[in-house]
């Protein structure tokens, strides 16, 4: 609506242009481990490049934690597929990441 | 990766987190160096601690997200205090910005609840009818606007309401959203049918020119939309490092063409109306201007020839699809001289036959070889000359076609009189305007 103030400026009425985002329900963090000590840990690589850099990750945890078992996956895309889920599901946990 | 853009990038990550259900996500960025051949010891343990740090409370928290609604009335205000509410608080970084909030950067027309019924009698939809925007490929994330915004959008950016239908197909495409990370993604729009001409598009001369009202407002409308509809806010959701040179362009087909309409040509009648909407890197070079066969004739001085479509298309470097587009005269002279008259299919096919790559430079291809062989495999099918897991052990030196399908080239005839041709690449979908009105 435009009306006349105390100025005769016109004065505008608008509309919000914005759409909306819909809510979500989340859940909090899975708990953390105690220690990496003895535990299996995923490093997954969803694509990018200098594959090298995330590839030496795994090797490089189980240096500093002895007895961590760390493994290296290049997925090659950004999907979480069943593929993917079921790779990860023997791990107690999963670093995910994406190099470039 | 550590970068000027991590707090972007962190907030990025964070939000696509949120939105599969899980708040405040743990993130070590990482250095972006790419000398490195193995990632500094230093960055060890600041995995193990994002790995075994016991959670905050904050951190173990289950809840409801609820974003904002942003319904109903904006603000109330001079002219120069809409321009202000609509320019928001300036998003700035030390490398790029600063990005308005909801405008294109320049002045909007104050969108009045008045303005805004008058724009919708440009279509038949319900007003509250919901349009969801997804962004890339979803990655932007879900956002949910109807009719009615759309309209909003629509007079913000000086559109009348014959226009309307043409937004709302713009909607329907996604608009411009930008890309989360890196590549720059244009969107480009082409109108087939007779629509076109009834909302005053511009087809000839000067169809990328900057001052024909219905390009230029439907080019505006599809930024806003992006910006307000579609989730590209520059800087958080839109990272793209340079932005794209074709954001939203539009022009008309010229129907004075030497094969059918792009309409026709998508399954459509020659009365109905469409938009042929390129993302995935849409891009136009601008238009050549190559050595003449000859100075004798006038046919012998058009610049170029399908030879150098061919060299041009194989400068591409992770492009499926491509686009041709040639003035009226430049269409008809070489569908008569290179035999390529009839349907388009035709040109079609000689384009995607010959413009190829060998093996062993596919191989080499920065997203051939970063991207896991399967998965780039099977985005590329099977059972097509397209390299894939039966070509695994093809001679290096064999040639393989850079695009999917013939039908992953476009030709568009468009322009003013006289010759040119340019080229460049985008996959296109076409969307009905008809429906919209």
């Amino acid at each position: 609506m435009k009306e006349k103030g105390l100025s005769a400026e016109p004065v505008y009425t608008v509309l919000d242009p914005r759409s909306y985002e819909p809510e979500v329900d989340y859940q909090g963090l899975t708990p953390r481990l105690d220690t990496l000590e003895g535990k299996k840990v995923a490093v997954i690589n969803l694509g990018g490049g200098n594959e090298e850099v995330m590839e030496s990750i795994a090797p490089d945890l189980e240096a500093a934690v002895p007895g961590c078992d760390a493994k290296y996956l290049l997925t090659g895309h950004m999907g979480a597929t069943e593929e993917l889920w079921d790779f990860i599901k023997p791990y107690d946990a999963v670093i995910v990441g994406h190099n470039y | 990766m550590e970068s000027f853009d991590t707090p972007g990038l962190l907030s990025v990550a964070d939000k696509t987190a949120l939105r599969d259900g899980v708040r405040g996500i743990r993130q070590v960025p990482t250095p972006m160096d790419t000398s490195l051949t193995k990632i500094p010891k230093e960055y060890i343990p600041k995995f193990i601690d994002a790995l075994t740090r016991p959670l905050t409370e904050e951190e173990k928290k289950s809840g409801t997200y609820t974003p904002p609604k942003h319904e109903g009335i904006l603000m109330t205000g001079t002219y120069d205090e809409v321009q202000e509410a609509f320019k928001g608080k300036l998003r700035d970084t030390p490398f790029g910005g600063p990005w308005a909030e909801m405008t294109d950067g320049l002045p909007v027309v104050p969108p009045t609840e008045e303005r805004v019924a008058k724009m919708l009698t440009g279509t038949s939809h319900d007003p509250d009818e919901e349009i969801v925007f997804g962004g890339f490929a979803g990655r932007g994330g879900k956002h949910i606007a109807t009719v009615k915004k759309v309209a909003i959008n629509a007079v913000m950016a000086g559109c009348t309401p014959e226009m309307l239908p043409a937004v709302l197909a713009i909607a329907e495409s996604g608009a411009c959203v930008g890309y989360p990370g890196d590549s720059s993604f244009g969107n480009m729009y082409v109108a087939s049918g007779p629509y076109a001409k009834e909302i005053g598009m511009n087809a000839g001369f000067g169809i990328l020119a900057s001052n024909n009202p219905a390009n230029k407002t439907l080019e505006r409308a599809c930024q806003l939309m992006g910006i307000n509809l579609g989730g590209c806010l520059w800087g958080i959701g839109c990272l793209e490092r340079t932005g794209s040179m074709h954001w939203g362009t539009i022009f008309a087909e010229n129907p004075d063409t030497p094969w059918e309409t792009l309409n026709v040509h998508h399954g459509y009648k020659p009365d109905e109306s469409i938009l042929l909407f390129f993302g995935m890197k849409a891009e136009l070079v601008s238009f050549q201007n190559i050595e003449p066969l000859s100075c004798e004739t006038l046919e012998d001085n058009q610049p170029g020839t399908p030879a150098h479509a061919i060299a041009a298309l194989r400068t591409g470097t992770n492009q499926k699809s491509a686009i041709l587009l040639f003035t009226p005269d430049t269409a008809k002279y070489w569908a008569k001289k290179y035999d390529f008259a009839g349907t388009m299919r035709k040109f079609q096919e000689w384009v995607w036959k010959n413009v190829t790559w060998e093996a062993g430079k596919w191989y080499k291809n920065y997203w051939f070889a970063t991207r896991h062989l399967s998965s780039f495999y099977k985005s590329r099918g099977t059972g097509t000359m397209q390299l894939n897991a039966d070509h695994f052990d093809i001679p290096l030196d064999t040639m393989v076609p850079m695009f999917d399908s013939p039908e992953s080239v476009t030709i568009i005839v468009a322009g003013g009189s006289g010759d040119a041709w340019t080229w460049g690449f985008g996959r296109p979908k076409a969307i009905l305007i008809d429906k919209w009105r």
